[in-house]
């Protein structure tokens, strides 16, 4: 028998960042927790100018694929660069 | 307040009660400190929820820094480490505030109920472009169909199209965060090789839609 499926809507601008996703999809691919682990590590680098795209490659990839994990490491970096200018 | 190296933040926070009571007091000061900065872009510190909210964040932190201590690896000043934490804190309630009253169903729609959705955004005014367009999104509606789990539509749905948290789409389908960001990932894989399979490159995608 036929199941009523859900079907999902999809705007042009949101498939064209979903398939710039699917393009930058890497088969291993850091965690959210991976990712927090090394987070302050990797914001403090990022406030010192460190060439972190090099250093934390992985980290670097999660950030662009996961808007929570940017949104963190956004927040962190403001705190950052306020309250330990020298980091 | 005392300056302190990350040896000696985790000594004094390990002491006796009357030097852990002054270090964790300074402590707090660090995280009250930092959370207008973190939050900036989310509630400003004239806002009525923002001392309370920052009240239940530093105390929350403050637990988890305690609870946590011997997970610190020195890889970052222990105030980064401790703020770290704060943030997650923080972000964490402010999703789910913000998000409490929007469910994953109402999300969804019924299939029939609506014209194919994305053809309704067709946007080319040359009628081959417009074909093209067309054609290319059924392909890629068949894709999703075809390839994805209803969980991995419905949180993609949620995700990358209404822009729900992940955390909170997670925490709405009651998974883990990271749960939820593999079961994204291996949508992203799938959909990566079945485009591969079919020959259709990410540049085509994105240039048959301007």
């Amino acid at each position: 028998m036929y199941r009523r499926q859900k079907e999902m809507q999809i705007p042009i601008d949101k498939l064209k960042a979903m398939v710039r996703g699917v393009a930058r999809t890497q088969e291993i691919e850091y965690s959210c927790e991976d990712t927090y682990h090394l987070l302050d590590e990797f914001t403090e680098a990022v406030a010192q100018g460190k060439d972190v795209a090099q250093l934390m490659p992985l980290v670097q990839q999660h950030l662009e694929m996961c808007p929570d994990c940017r949104e963190e490491f956004e927040a962190l970096l403001r705190v950052v660069r306020t309250t330990q200018p020298g980091a | 307040m005392k300056t302190r190296t990350n040896a000696e933040w985790l000594t004094d926070l390990r002491a006796d009660a009357k030097t852990r009571d002054a270090t964790l007091a300074d402590l707090r000061a660090v995280i009250v400190s930092g959370l207008p900065y973190a939050l900036s872009i989310w509630l400003k510190p004239s806002d009525p929820q923002f001392d309370a909210l920052t009240e239940d964040v530093t105390q929350e932190t403050l637990l988890k820094v305690i609870k946590h201590l011997d997970s610190f690896e020195g890889r970052s000043q222990f105030t980064t480490w401790t703020q770290k934490i704060a943030v997650r804190v923080a972000l964490s309630e402010l999703r789910r505030r913000r998000w409490k009253d929007v469910s994953l169903d109402s999300m969804m729609t019924e299939e029939g109920e609506e014209q194919m959705p994305m053809a309704q955004s067709n946007t080319a005014p040359d009628p081959a472009r417009a074909a093209e367009q067309s054609e290319m999104m059924v392909m890629i509606q068949r894709m999703i169909a075809e390839e994805l789990t209803e969980k991995q539509r419905m949180a993609i749905v949620a995700a990358r199209i209404n822009g729900m948290p992940i955390e909170e789409v997670a925490r709405q389908m009651g998974m883990e965060r990271n749960a939820l960001y593999k079961l994204l990932h291996d949508a992203r894989l799938r959909l990566k090789k079945r485009m591969e399979h079919e020959g259709l490159t990410p540049e085509e995608v994105l240039s048959a839609f301007g």
